[in-house]
């Protein structure tokens, strides 16, 4: 090995033994990252493979009709996804309506018109609903949206837009209070500050000097909000949007407290009934056999579910790439 | 013979000397006078101290002057865009044709629809190169189809993109080149007829090609507009304005004809700096 030395005649290292060594480092590190990422593939995977053996009993005994079957009834032995599933599909829908013009208008408040002063307080407190634990919404939610819903708002809808056509018999129905209305408006709350911070986030992301030049064509607030921030920020939105979707299709412990966990298909929106989440949370504990069996391939329905509404995200994210 | 005769000055070092707008006619009229104009930010820095100078109608006046000097911070006060920013005050008056726009009642959608605005960096909106000229247009005016089609053919004519954009008029402005980008900016903000144009380094990220494109361009609308460009380059101030405002530190050193500014300057610091010696 021939010593190199620097220009003040100090020893240098030899550099091909150093390269040497950073290959082999480098070469672990691959691995290792490798690895932890083959892992969360593997787990996804053995998740699938898991939910999909157990649940095969029942998909032999009812064919896919258990997608549609609308009976759910431990004595008869007869099970049907289509109550639960509609639940958690609808309630979620009711929540996003809620939540994102909601969500959209705070951040739009937070990063366009608020004083300088709120913006951090406000900004703060949202977040912090984010952190609430979920059981503490369905507390709140059993407490006190319950009861304001029997007394107060479930009879003015019922007298209003029940007596619509068409969609009037949605909030026609004798109405205890829980129901699939009050499990929808507990979830726009708890969705609420995850779709805010990201629409606030990416809102920030808009390059002040593209605002400033909206400003300067003379544009008002909401020109440039409707104009050129959403439409810049297109992606992010979704992004946010559909993380929250996420988040309501799957919550299962406020949600469970105020839907009433009624498996009966329903025909209007503020009687009790269930959602995919609730059933398997409510029944779990003492169902075995076919029961145990449609409980999980509830669940596999509701992972297919998640992916799908994951997969669209993508898609409209790949779509909305060029504007 | 501003080539023979000025060595010491920076830009004549270059291959090509400065030809200095020459305006033979008398002074344009006033279009804006600014009155003691003071500005200061939240943090109580003042980087206006009390300007006085005019801007004069079909003209194009330059502000020189090293980073921080506060000309960028003047022309933000033209459109009041320091109004985005709660906290930053102004005191002092600036009067267009004699009216001060910096009073309380001001209505600033209507103010900055007559006082257009174009930024160091390209910024379309994110809309089709169509839009990005029909939408201004449309905050103001009502107009037939065929009258916008007309409108925003004329602004990409004046701005010299019409026969680079005429088959993609429905396409993204993102797709254009950074300098097709900035002249769209440009003719977005001339096509709603404003009184007053703001450039803002408006070539600083641009190519040399899209530079020259971009100071030709602002010549010719210097006939028609007022215009007042901030720029930190020196020979596109001497090619492209008929006066020029030196600043430094806040203060208006000196504001003359822009070819007495680089070829007589009456001030120390000027020469200075139009020399090359510091900023």
């Amino acid at each position: 090995m021939t010593a190199s030395t620097d220009f003040a005649g100090r020893a240098v290292p030899d550099s091909a033994a150093i390269s040497r060594r950073f290959r082999r480092q480098d070469r672990l590190f691959f691995l290792l990252t490798l690895g932890s990422a083959t892992l969360v593939v593997a787990l996804l995977l053995a998740i699938l493979v898991v939910l999909a053996i157990e649940a095969w009993p029942t998909f032999s005994t009812f064919g896919l009709s258990f997608l549609w079957g609308t009976t759910w009834s431990a004595p008869r032995d007869i099970y049907g996804a289509l109550p639960a599933v509609l639940g958690t599909l609808i309630s979620s829908l009711i929540a996003m309506l809620i939540a994102v013009p909601l969500s959209v208008g705070i951040a739009v408040f937070l990063t366009e018109l608020c004083p300088a002063r709120l913006r951090r307080p406000l900004g703060t407190a949202i977040e912090l609903l984010a952190g609430v634990p979920s059981i503490i919404y369905g507390i709140v939610g059993l407490f006190v949206l319950v009861p304001l819903m029997q007394s107060t708002i479930l009879p003015v809808l019922m007298a209003t837009v029940g007596q619509l056509p068409l969609i009037g018999r949605l909030f026609q129905a004798p109405a205890p209070g829980i129901g699939l209305l009050t499990a929808s408006f507990v979830l726009s709350v708890m969705i609420l500050p995850f779709i805010t911070a990201i629409t606030r986030d990416v809102f920030n992301t808009v390059p002040v000097m593209l605002r400033e030049s909206a400003y300067g064509m003379g544009m008002t607030t909401w020109e440039v909000v409707r104009h050129i921030i959403i439409p810049y920020t297109r992606l992010g939105m979704v992004g946010g949007i559909m993380l929250g979707l996420g988040r309501a299709l799957g919550e299962t412990m406020a949600v469970t407290f105020v839907v009433g966990s009624v498996t009966r298909l329903q025909t209007s929106i503020i009687s009790p009934s269930t959602t995919i989440s609730a059933q398997i949370a409510n029944s779990f504990g003492d169902a075995d056999g076919l029961q145990l069996s449609s409980l999980i391939a509830l669940g596999l329905i509701l992972f297919v579910l998640s992916f799908c509404v994951l997969a669209l995200a993508k898609w409209l994210i790949g779509r909305t790439d060029s504007f | 013979m501003p080539d023979t005769e000025t060595p010491t000055h920076g830009f004549s070092l270059q291959a090509q000397a400065p030809t200095f707008v020459q305006d033979a006619a008398a002074d344009r009229p006033v279009k804006v006078e600014v009155k003691n104009l003071r500005f200061r930010y939240q943090n109580g820095h003042e980087v206006l101290k009390g300007i006085d100078m005019v801007l004069r109608d079909k003209t194009v006046t330059a502000f020189i002057g090293p980073s921080g000097c506060g000309k960028s911070t003047l022309l933000r006060v033209f459109n009041r865009m320091y109004d985005l920013y709660p906290g930053q005050q102004v005191s002092g008056e600036v009067l267009l044709d004699g009216r001060n726009i910096l009073g309380k009642t001001e209505d600033l959608n209507r103010l900055r629809s007559k006082i257009g605005m174009v930024f160091q960096k390209p910024t379309p909106f994110p809309m089709s190169i169509y839009e990005n000229i029909a939408f201004g247009i449309r905050l103001y005016e009502k107009l037939s189809k065929s009258e916008m089609n007309d409108r925003v053919e004329q602004a990409l004519r004046e701005t010299a993109l019409w026969d680079e954009v005429k088959d993609k008029l429905q396409q993204s402005g993102l797709g254009l080149s950074g300098g097709q980008q900035q002249r769209l900016c440009i003719a977005r903000a001339v096509a709603v007829k404003p009184e007053v144009l703001l450039l803002d380094e408006p070539a600083s990220a641009l190519d040399p090609i899209s530079t020259a494109k971009v100071e030709d361009l602002i010549i010719k609308l210097g006939q028609d507009y007022c215009i007042a460009i901030v720029t930190h380059n020196m020979q596109q101030a001497a090619r492209t304005s008929l006066y020029t405002a030196f600043m430094y530190l806040g203060e208006l050193v000196e504001f003359d004809r822009t070819e007495a500014i680089f070829t007589a300057p009456k001030q120390q610091k000027t020469n200075d700096y139009v020399t090359g010696r510091f900023g």
